[in-house]
């Protein structure tokens, strides 16, 4: 049966030229958005996917370990752009929510982003600097049934909302890079 | 138990073009029928396999037991998985394992209820009906994407991934005809067991009366999607409810509710995480409503106003939270909730008597740093 | 936080193939291109136990309108060539292999679904340029951890072997349509043959073998070209 070939490297292009990856250094403490700085820990590649406004860093690539920085986000404003969806259909920030509501809001998009089964567990209040933060964890899995786990740290300033979320998955990759991850919330400088 | 076969022969035999399949029966795979049950296999094979799969014993145990009632001899080969989903949904596989997502076991109000949707889905079964709609290629092509999924393995999230479902087309999808069939069998079925007829067509009503709530088309129930309408079902269910004589009929309900007790944290903040407040308000309040009060259904009432938090619903969740508190088996969180729309709202002497309230009743709760960070700042 | 990997898991798997091929695939050729890991093949045991994991196949036929339509029956033929060839292959390296079969440990099933993400992340960031990562010194370097053990335990065995093929054909509507099209000088997309290959080392989790291949030609749904197909896979293999 003879067959033409498909021209893929046209398709992939396509995704790839929306896609752009730049090299984040270990040493230098890096402004991940209103007036935040953390400092790497470690090596990353930061990935930037244009379409869905969305930057975050891996070490070993998308699925495996991924810190997002969902910054500034203003009320009326959800945490992250899905494509197909509305921002009231994902869920919006208000001023008013306490940090209960915001880790109700983060489970609940992470389902809008077709993860399964998204449960939320250990709020708990944390200090950085002068600035009232909290902490809490997630454990969800992919639409594939591979089991993941997450944890955030989440700050309230100035009527905005920012997030900084580490996904991985439960086996192996959550466990081998949370203490990279601590040690990244405890770096974290407010301007 | 030979009783209800016969019942249900006699009763169906217009529609059921083939007898049972006899217990332990495994078809020659090299027959269509084979190929369907290897697709079941398959299928079974990951949902066995699935993070999402219930493992409570005690649960399994229950659920089972009303299979088993209905099933008679047949129920040696069901085997009956609960899958963590919140939505309402039970499905048949063509080799006889049964699929409940917890949604459904969410949402049905008693032991009855779940029978008449078991009774539905083992119908599909003892009647062969994807055999049927193979052997006449009426569903052709949803029973090859059957075959596809299955064939390509667990990796493709069939068991509850809504999404998914919606993807692969109605996963072991059946003709109207057979929906009315599979109806009329659970029926027989549900009520040779003593189970309340009225109960059938009070599913229906619920399913349109929460679907009707959702404002997005979105919110599309699998369970129904190729079923005759609600209203025809509610119809001919009601009708056959009233041809039946009285009875003592039974609901079973305290015995369901109190196997389904402990899963309600979870459930319902699997329920809430949808991210569809309107249908979760129309739930509770339905569950509200047709139940004796209940602290645990009182407070997530609340939790679903609170979290919709559309006009009125300060004072609808208030509400809903100190009907909780009233009862005797109030869950600590009530006075939370009390706690958090106090907040809110600037009354801080009650915020901070609800989260004092709440932390020496439930002093190991999971957020208590947060609700005692919250107190400290009330009363700085 | 759209992540690539959901995004992928929700498209169909002709379509996924089509969106990580790094490589363009000329009309008759097959092509290949194995990574492999530093480090030299060691074995604990004198018998050379590989366990090969049942191979993920899915063959798909295209219709005239360019739908996939799945095919359970070209699929289950292709399955039973494919595993055949691929214990042949190993065999004739001096390899005691041993089937995995089905697997009902939700551990092991864990860690084959977290196979899967790595070998997409692999595809994407070893196999396409503007993908790759900087911190990761363009080699192949990534592993299941440690957590593989379990195989290592359950099947006696050192390494194992996962593989994951898609195939298509042109329904007949459509081969017509293509030599019309031919004759005209206008190129319409045939079927396409893709399959990726990872060797891990249990008793690390290190992936120290992967390949991706493609090709326009070839028919898994009889012996000898499933054959040829798994040799193209294995191409590289340190076994």
């Amino acid at each position: 049966m003879r067959r033409f070939a498909i021209p893929t490297l046209m398709s992939f292009l396509l995704l790839a030229g929306c896609v752009s990856v730049t090299g984040i250094d270990a040493a230098k403490p890096v402004m991940v958005g209103d007036g935040i700085t953390v400092n790497p820990q470690v090596a990353w590649a930061s990935v930037s996917l244009p379409n869905v406004s969305d930057v975050f860093w891996t070490i070993d690539g998308i699925g495996l370990d991924e810190l997002h920085f969902y910054t500034g986000i203003a009320p009326g404003q959800p945490l992250m752009k899905i494509p197909g969806k509305t921002a009231a259909e994902i869920g919006t920030y208000a001023a008013t929510m306490l940090p209960n509501d915001v880790m109700d809001l983060l489970a609940s998009s992470l389902e809008k982003e077709n993860y399964q089964t998204v449960h939320s567990s250990g709020l708990t209040p944390v200090t950085i600097g002068s600035h009232a933060a909290f902490r809490f964890n997630l454990t969800f899995s992919t639409p594939s049934g591979l089991e993941m786990q997450g944890t955030a740290l989440a700050i309230q300033q100035n009527g905005k909302l920012d997030v900084i979320l580490f996904l991985a998955p439960r086996e192996y990759y959550f466990a081998h890079c949370q203490p990279i991850v601590d040690k990244i919330f405890a770096s974290v400088q407010i301007a | 138990m030979a009783a209800v076969a016969a019942l249900l022969l006699a009763a169906n035999t217009a529609q059921a073009l083939e007898d049972a399949p006899a217990v332990g029966y495994r078809p020659d795979p090299s027959t269509i029928e084979g190929g369907l049950w290897m697709a079941g296999d398959k299928a079974e094979q990951a949902v066995k396999t699935s993070p999402q799969l219930v493992h409570d014993a005690a649960l399994n145990a229950y659920v089972r037991s009303v299979v088993c009632k209905l099933a008679g001899d047949q129920c040696a080969s069901i085997r009956v998985y609960i899958v963590e989903v919140p939505r309402f949904n039970a499905y048949m596989m063509p080799n006889g394992a049964m699929v409940v997502w917890t949604g459904l076991l969410l949402r049905v109000q008693n032991e009855a209820q779940l029978a008449f949707i078991l009774g539905h889905e083992l119908t599909h079964y003892l009647h062969r009906h994807a055999l049927d709609s193979m052997r006449r290629a009426e569903t052709t092509s949803s029973l090859l994407t059957l075959f596809s999924v299955a064939a390509a393995g667990a990796g493709v999230g069939i068991v509850g991934s809504v999404a998914n479902l919606a993807a692969a087309g109605m996963l072991f999808a059946h003709t109207r005809d057979q929906e009315r069939d599979a109806d009329s069998g659970g029926f027989d079925l549900a009520t040779a067991n003593n189970y309340d007829p009225r109960q059938a067509a009070s599913i229906w009503q619920f399913v349109m009366d929460e679907s009707h709530a959702n404002p997005h088309a979105e919110g599309r129930d699998f369970f129904t999607a190729n079923h005759p309408t609600d209203a025809e079902r509610l119809a001919t269910l009601t009708q056959k409810a009233d041809g039946m004589a009285a009875q003592s009929w039974v609901t079973n309900e305290a015995a369901f509710h109190s196997q389904t007790k402990p899963f309600l944290d979870r459930w319902l903040e699997d329920e809430f995480n949808r991210g569809e407040p309107e249908e979760s308000v129309a739930m509770l309040e339905r569950l509200v409503a047709a139940n004796p009060p209940s602290g645990p259904l009182s407070y997530y009432l609340g939790e679903a106003y609170r979290r919709r938090n559309a006009a009125g619903d300060i004072d609808r969740a208030s509400n809903a939270y100190k009907a909780a508190i009233a009862t005797s088996d109030r869950p600590a969180a009530a006075y939370r909730g009390l706690g958090l729309l106090a907040m809110k709202g600037g009354d801080k002497q009650s915020a901070c008597d609800s989260f004092t309230q709440y932390l020496a009743t439930a002093p190991e709760a999971d957020d208590r740093a947060m609700i005692q960070y919250y107190l400290t700042q009330l009363q700085g | 936080m759209r992540s690539a990997v959901v995004i992928m898991q929700s498209v169909s798997g002709a379509a996924r193939a089509l969106l990580l091929l790094g490589v363009l695939a000329l009309a008759g050729c097959t092509h290949t291109a194995p990574k492999l890991a530093s480090g030299d093949i060691q074995w604990t045991e004198p018998t050379k136990r590989v366990v090969v994991l049942d191979p993920d196949v899915a063959l798909s036929e295209l219709t005239i309108g360019g739908m996939s339509e799945p095919r359970a029956d070209w699929t289950s033929e292709a399955r039973t060539y494919v595993g055949e060839s691929l214990h042949r292959i190993l065999v004739a390296r001096g390899v005691d292999v041993v089937d995995a079969g089905s697997l009902d440990d939700p551990r092991a099933v864990q860690l084959i679904k977290l196979n899967d993400a790595v070998g997409l992340a692999i595809r994407m960031h070893l196999y396409i340029s503007p993908l790759k990562l900087p911190n990761k010194a363009n080699a192949l370097d990534w592993t299941l951890g440690p957590g593989a053990n379990m195989l290592r335990d359950k099947y006696g065995a050192d390494y194992a072997l996962f593989t994951n093929i898609r195939d298509s054909y042109s329904s007949g509507s459509r081969k017509v349509l293509m030599l019309l099209a031919a004759a005209g000088g206008v190129a319409v997309p045939g079927g396409q043959q893709y399959g990726i290959a990872s060797l891990i080392d249990l008793r690390t989790g290190n992936i120290v073998w992967f390949n991706q291949m493609d090709s326009a030609t070839g028919d898994l749904r009889s012996e000898t070209p499933a054959s040829k197909a798994m040799h193209s896979l294995l191409d590289g293999l340190p076994l």
